[in-house]
């Protein structure tokens, strides 16, 4: 039988009628008021010796005790009145039960008072949901209005008995989320998911469930902390308090805090660090330093703010009492040794201050010895600035005293502490996991209150997942949750600084584009013209090749619209054909037109990386202690065009690098750090089969199957294997460039110049039609195209433009003209 | 059915809860002058200022280090024992308040009747 929710004959029922007689706004205010009043009342009998005063006093007192006591049975009796049996035990029971069971005595009081009266009205339970203080907060965190909501209500479900089927999911989400009660927000997701014009609503402003279970989880939260701060006479908030005497047994350590801090009890209440804080890894650290023999440990993490979340956490608890007996009550110290060894010279300088600053934290006892970026002071490294403390603190590791809590990067620990074996068996370890996108999410929405009062603004839900999403997609330097941070505070204050009140997500595309140069976010008008009008953009820069840049354009338009997978790089694209054609260009018109300069192109020459090694080369090693020279580009430039030059030629094993970047957009380092490609474009271009375009070309052939039949001969000679060329976006084929076309490539490459002299210098060119094409015949060649095209131009007009100007014959304001019987005059000179 | 139901929960929930603060008040006064750490460490040299010293040494060094060593002994145990008596006085003075919290609990629903009497003694 399915679950029923009748309220009626439930204490439900009997508080719903209290709460009418006995509103809330009278609960809070009437005891208090009324014991004021009493008190007043009876200083005044006092004082005027007026016994009708004092009398008055003791009924308000009367009236003040009623009013307090019936407040307290109203929160703590009738409002949560205890239950039968266990949420999900009664679930099951409805389920495998012949009889109806009435879960109704399960709901929360804010639920009962939604429902109440609302005969089935789902629309009208919803707007009543959404009026609790609950619902308010979570449909304000989810970005919708009063007027959003009053449209939700305007509209129909034609479903039948909605609020019994909202309530009955409810309570599965409930029991779920191991709630005693089935609460508001239960009823909410229930909605959103079940209630279709809610659910259409989501659906058409892109939030998902896992938003709405966020917009939970931080109500959750937020509602709880509210409550620890109220019931200050909780024993967890007195122990929390820090007492005094806790430290007489333990020992002085004047040294250590010259160059250390004091981190237990301090930011206890890091909403950042709550939420990072991932309880498997923080128990592993406190049996681990709990242990009698192993007490020292190594935190292995990417991220500094993760390492210290947890390091924050496990001091509130050790201050708190909360953590293992062995721990609790000792002090956590964060040693900066950086700032300890600052100024020491001499190795016995050194020596002296490290023995100095171990030996009292051993000997005080009650020490727990933070320190940052250990790995930096081993000094495996071969520079002599990298001081080495090993041998120095080597004593104190291996002695059962001292406990010692290191943090490292996963880099730092593979290259110098897993090798120090003699240093290694006296630590445990460790690593900190990839943080998941819901913990993600929980972490910014607790520095949410923060940036709100800071910028003195409003933070939604989806303007937090947007941060995440441009965070991993756009900035590559950074570990979470160290970008999205960044990112929200200043997506904060470019909202703050507009003058908005929402930060809105393209206040974060905003603040991206600030920071990459890059158009983030939805595609913008000009960018939408611009995209729209690829083709013509290109064609500015090249000439002929419209199938190439169709092809190119077409490309580029799928990855901005969002079509194409966001795993991998914005487009690759393998162009083939003879030298002089405009591939290059259309690379660097590329970039021009996505990236907003040519300057955004790294180039490649491949036939530089044929030897064996290549891949190291490429990638960089630990051995040579040389970064890649791609890896590093773009983790540089991440938002760059890469032009792979002459692609065939370089080492079979480095273009097979290739395939995982063209598949997955990432590549691994030498370093094992990964270099995500997912904003770069990448063009590999090649002359190979070039011979065999030229002949089809000149045979006149069917040139629609050219790009086909290309690919079949470049496959059958063995240049490029089927699986690196079936992973490009695109094989673009460049057809040889005729006389014609030459003509253009030489307007072109003139008004470029044209327009240089005049911002530069004054001086206008004007070339006449015949001397252009005087130069497009000496700059053409059928083998190479127009390549010499900028060499002819350079020698035949501006090196002539060049003297004229040093002689004094070209001045600001003159005219520089060309025709075709000047160049002939000056090339017989 | 409201009144008694009322009265389970002053005098079941209600009560339990009233005594878990009156519990709380005095755990807060030994827990601010950490009267239990400070016993458990009673006799522990102060601030660990300990002279260290081997049976092999000198007799004379021997006694000497070990006569400083029960100095500093005192000095902590002299300084915790001020604490705790003070933590005590604390934890009486606590429990004083959490009895009345207590008392007036209990006497909660009868407190209305009785000061509707002094209401009407005072006018006679």
């Amino acid at each position: 039988m399915p679950a029923t929710f009748d309220f009626r004959h439930t204490s439900l029922d009997e508080a719903l009628a209290f709460d009418a007689f006995y509103p809330p706004f009278l609960r809070g205010t009437a005891p208090f008021a009324l014991w004021t009043l009493a008190g007043l009342v009876f200083l005044a009998g006092i004082v005027s010796h007026h016994p009708i005063l004092t009398s008055a006093s003791f009924l308000l007192a009367a009236l003040a005790t009623i009013a307090t006591l019936a407040a307290l049975f109203f929160d703590h009796a009738l409002a949560s009145s205890a239950f039968p049996k266990p949420l999900g035990d009664a679930i099951v029971e409805a389920k495998t039960s012949s009889q109806p069971v009435n879960l109704a005595q399960w709901c929360s009081f804010g639920v009962a008072r939604s429902a109440h009266g609302v005969s089935g009205n789902a629309a009208a339970f919803i707007k009543n949901l959404s009026q609790t203080p609950h619902g308010r907060f979570v449909f304000a965190r989810l970005g919708f209005s009063q007027q959003d909501i009053d449209f939700i209500v305007s509209q129909k479900d034609t479903g039948t008995d909605l609020v019994t089927r909202i309530l009955a999911e409810a309570a599965l989400h409930a029991a779920r989320r191991n709630h005693m009660r089935i609460e508001v927000v239960d009823c909410l997701l229930s909605a959103a998911l079940s209630y279709h014009p809610l659910k259409q609503l989501f659906f058409d402003r892109d939030i998902r469930k896992e938003d709405i279970e966020t917009a939970i989880h931080w109500e959750d939260r937020a509602f709880h902390a509210a409550m620890r701060r109220k019931r200050f006479w909780r024993k967890d908030a007195i122990l929390s308090i820090t007492p005094m005497g806790r430290e007489w047994a333990a020992g002085y350590s004047p040294t250590l805090d010259l160059y250390s801090r004091d981190i237990t009890g301090r930011l206890a209440a890091n909403a950042l660090a709550q939420a990072l804080v991932r309880h498997k890894e923080l128990e592993g650290i406190e049996h681990e330093l709990a242990e009698a023999a192993e007490n020292n440990l190594v935190l292995i993490g990417e991220s500094a703010i993760a390492k210290m979340a947890i390091v924050q956490e496990f001091a509130h608890r050790i201050n708190t009492g909360k953590s293992l007996a062995a721990l609790n009550w000792k002090r956590l110290v964060q040693l900066d040794l950086g700032a300890a060894l600052a100024g020491l010279r001499s190795r016995g300088e050194i020596e002296e201050r490290v023995r100095a600053v171990f030996a009292e934290a051993t000997r005080a006892g009650n020490i727990i010895l933070v320190v940052d970026n250990f790995h930096t002071f081993l000094g495996s490294r071969t520079t002599e600035e990298v001081v080495d403390i090993s041998g120095i603190i080597l004593p104190f590791i291996q002695g059962s005293r001292l406990q010692l809590l290191a943090l490292t990067t996963p880099q730092g620990f593979r290259e110098t502490i897993e090798r120090r074996q003699d240093l290694l068996v006296h630590f445990k370890t460790v690593e900190l996991q990839e943080l998941s996108e819901a913990v993600l999410m929980q972490a910014l929405a607790g520095l949410v209150p923060g940036y709100e009062s800071r910028y003195k603004v409003f933070i939604t839900i989806p303007t937090l997942r947007t941060c995440l999403d441009y965070a991993d997609r756009y900035i590559q330097d950074i570990p979470f949750p160290e970008k999205g941070v960044q990112l929200l505070e200043s997506a904060a204050i470019a909202a703050s600084r507009a003058g908005a009140q929402i930060v809105l997500p393209e206040h974060v595309a905003q603040a991206v584009s600030e920071k990459s140069h890059i158009p983030a976010g939805a595609v913008a008008e000009s960018e939408r013209e611009k995209l729209l009008n690829l083709e013509n953009l290109l064609h500015k820069r090249v000439v002929n090749q419209e199938r190439a840049i169709e092809v190119v354009a077409n490309a580029m338009r799928r990855a901005r619209a969002g079509v194409a997978t966001q795993k991998r790089p914005i487009g690759t694209f393998l162009f083939l054909g003879p030298t002089g054609v405009g591939k290059t260009e259309t690379a660097k018109a590329l970039a021009e037109s996505y990236f907003g300069s040519d300057e955004r192109m790294i180039r490649f020459d491949m036939s530089e990386y044929q030897g064996q090694d290549a891949v190291s080369h490429l990638l960089g090693s630990p051995k040579t202690q040389e970064d890649g020279t791609l890896t590093s580009a773009i983790r540089t430039n991440p938002f760059s065009l890469v032009l792979l030059d002459e692609f065939e030629k370089a080492y079979p094993k480095a273009l097979d690098l290739f395939l995982q970047v063209f598949d997955e957009g990432r590549l691994t380092d030498g370093w094992g750090r990964v270099v995500s490609f997912r904003n770069a474009i990448l063009i590999a271009t090649s002359n190979a089969g070039a011979e065999f375009i030229r002949q089809r070309i000149t045979k006149g052939g069917d040139t629609a199957s050219l790009a086909d039949d290309l690919i079949e001969y470049v496959l059958s000679q063995g240049i490029f294997r089927p699986e690196l060329v079936n992973r490009f976006d695109a094989v673009v084929v460049y057809r040889p460039l005729l006389q014609e076309h030459v003509v253009q490539v030489a307007q072109k490459m003139l008004s470029r110049l044209s327009a240089a002299l005049l911002k530069e210098r004054g001086v206008k060119l004007e070339i006449s039609e015949d001397g252009v094409r005087a130069l497009a015949a000496k700059g053409y060649s059928p083998e190479f195209g127009g390549r010499e095209m900028a060499r002819v131009i350079q020698e035949q007009v501006e090196n002539i433009v060049a003297r004229k100007i040093l002689e004094g014959e070209l001045k600001r304001g003159s005219v520089f003209r060309l025709t075709a019987r000047d160049l002939q005059t000056n090339s017989t000179l | 059915m409201l009144i008694a139901q009322y009265f389970a929960w002053h005098y079941g929930r209600g009560l339990k809860a009233a005594f878990g603060l009156a519990e709380n008040a005095i755990e807060f006064a030994l827990h601010i002058w950490s009267v239990r750490e400070l016993l458990v460490s009673l006799f522990s040299p102060w601030k660990q200022i300990i002279v260290p010293h081997r049976r092999e040494e000198a007799l004379s060094t021997f006694f000497t280090a070990a006569w400083y060593n029960l100095i500093s002994r005192m000095i902590g145990a002299a300084v915790r024992l001020i604490a705790i008596g003070f933590g005590l006085v604390h934890a009486v003075f606590m429990g004083g308040v959490a009895a009345v919290i207590l008392s007036f609990w209990i006497l909660g629903p009868a407190l209305p009747i009785l000061f509707l009497f002094a209401a009407l003694i005072v006018l006679v």
